[in-house]
């Protein structure tokens, strides 16, 4: 799982969940997978992620350069700016055989198996 | 990609092992799945895709081939997850971008987005998908299922779909509506022979023939 998608995942499923956001990321083993760098695409993506929850996530995951706490005003123009939050969202992979994310309301856990998150919920639970 | 290339890669891909009547899991073979791709193709590369009930996952694996910058799949039965990162472990070394597949319910009880999908709406540039056909039990999961893909695709971003022709007069009369209450405009790009071999104990012929349309809709800016 990159990084990415957990920056878009949330726990709202849940009966009573209000936000459901940001999943809490227990995990220490990460992959890291480089892949083709593109700017026009990152520069399209950003507006969309949370850069806040993407740093924690960076932080929580650790064995990586830090990014920048803030999102670069410049960002789109920014090439430095462009490689390291491509390396976040994009090459680094949650590769572990066992890690999870947790609802930061209800604390439920969402497990992540191989890289899969595991999102299902139970009839009693939505 | 070429087509004849395109379909070769895709051969490859194993499909469910049991597929499940309750999910209307048919298999897309690669014959249709290159199709799709290789009509997709433009819109594919450099982009966000998503393949709603991603299944074994040759539509994903096909917009990776295809150039696609990020795929994410959403498919609610692990065993076909397994199957499908089986294949993608086949397809691609370790160096190269796997699909991120999520275990998630496309919940179709509203109109509304899934909410674990939420953050999701408008975030991708295509949608790639071959969702039930609703029958049997599921009438309707195929209107729904393209619902719910208007949500992820952002204004202007291209949906790929397969529905079943006996519905293509419902589709046309959705879209005829003002665009604000469905939101995309679409046409047929093909009819397919979709060759359903016996894989249910309901099915009483050996295989059977369905007419299937390969649709490509295309959401609209806010008025």
């Amino acid at each position: 799982m990159k990084l990415f998608t957990h920056n878009m995942l949330t726990s709202k499923m849940i009966r009573n969940v209000q936000v459901g956001y940001p999943l809490k990321l227990c995990a220490s083993e990460v992959k890291i997978t480089p892949t083709d760098f593109r700017p026009g695409f990152l520069s399209k993506v950003i507006p969309k992620i949370d850069w806040t929850v993407l740093v924690e996530a960076v932080n929580s995951v650790g064995n990586t350069e830090p990014l920048p706490p803030a999102l670069a005003e410049d960002y789109d123009k920014n090439d430095d700016f462009l490689r390291k939050a491509h390396h976040a969202l994009f090459e680094i992979e949650i590769e572990v055989i066992t890690g999870e994310m947790e609802c930061p309301e209800t604390g439920r856990k969402f497990p992540i198996q191989n890289g899969v998150p595991n999102m299902l919920v139970n009839e009693d639970e939505v | 990609m070429k087509l004849k290339e395109l379909e070769s890669w895709l051969s490859q891909c194993d499909q469910f092992d049991k597929p499940k009547v309750v999910l209307e899991q048919y298999a897309t073979s690669a014959h249709v799945a290159a199709r799709m791709i290789y009509s997709a193709q433009e819109n594919l590369t450099d982009a966000a895709v998503c393949d709603l009930g991603s299944g074994c996952g040759i539509l994903s694996i096909g917009s990776i081939l295809a150039g696609a910058a990020y795929v994410c799949g959403f498919e609610v039965d692990e065993d076909a997850i397994e199957i499908a990162i089986g294949n993608c472990d086949e397809m691609f070394d370790d160096s190269e971008n796997p699909v991120n597949f999520v275990n998630t319910e496309i919940d179709i009880r509203s109109d509304a987005l899934s909410p674990a999908l939420e953050r999701f709406s408008s975030c991708f540039d295509v949608i790639i998908m071959n969702p039930p056909f609703g029958t049997k039990n599921n009438a309707g999961a195929d209107y729904k299922f393209l619902k719910q893909a208007i949500h992820l695709v952002r204004p202007e971003g291209h949906i790929y779909s397969l529905h079943k022709s006996s519905t293509r007069e419902f589709f046309k009369k959705k879209m005829a509506l003002p665009i604000e209450k469905l939101g995309v405009t679409g046409n047929v790009l093909a009819q397919i022979r979709y060759d359903l071999p016996k894989c249910y104990k309901f099915h009483k012929e050996k295989s059977v023939d369905i007419a299937v349309d390969f649709w490509h809709f295309q959401k609209q800016s806010k008025p």
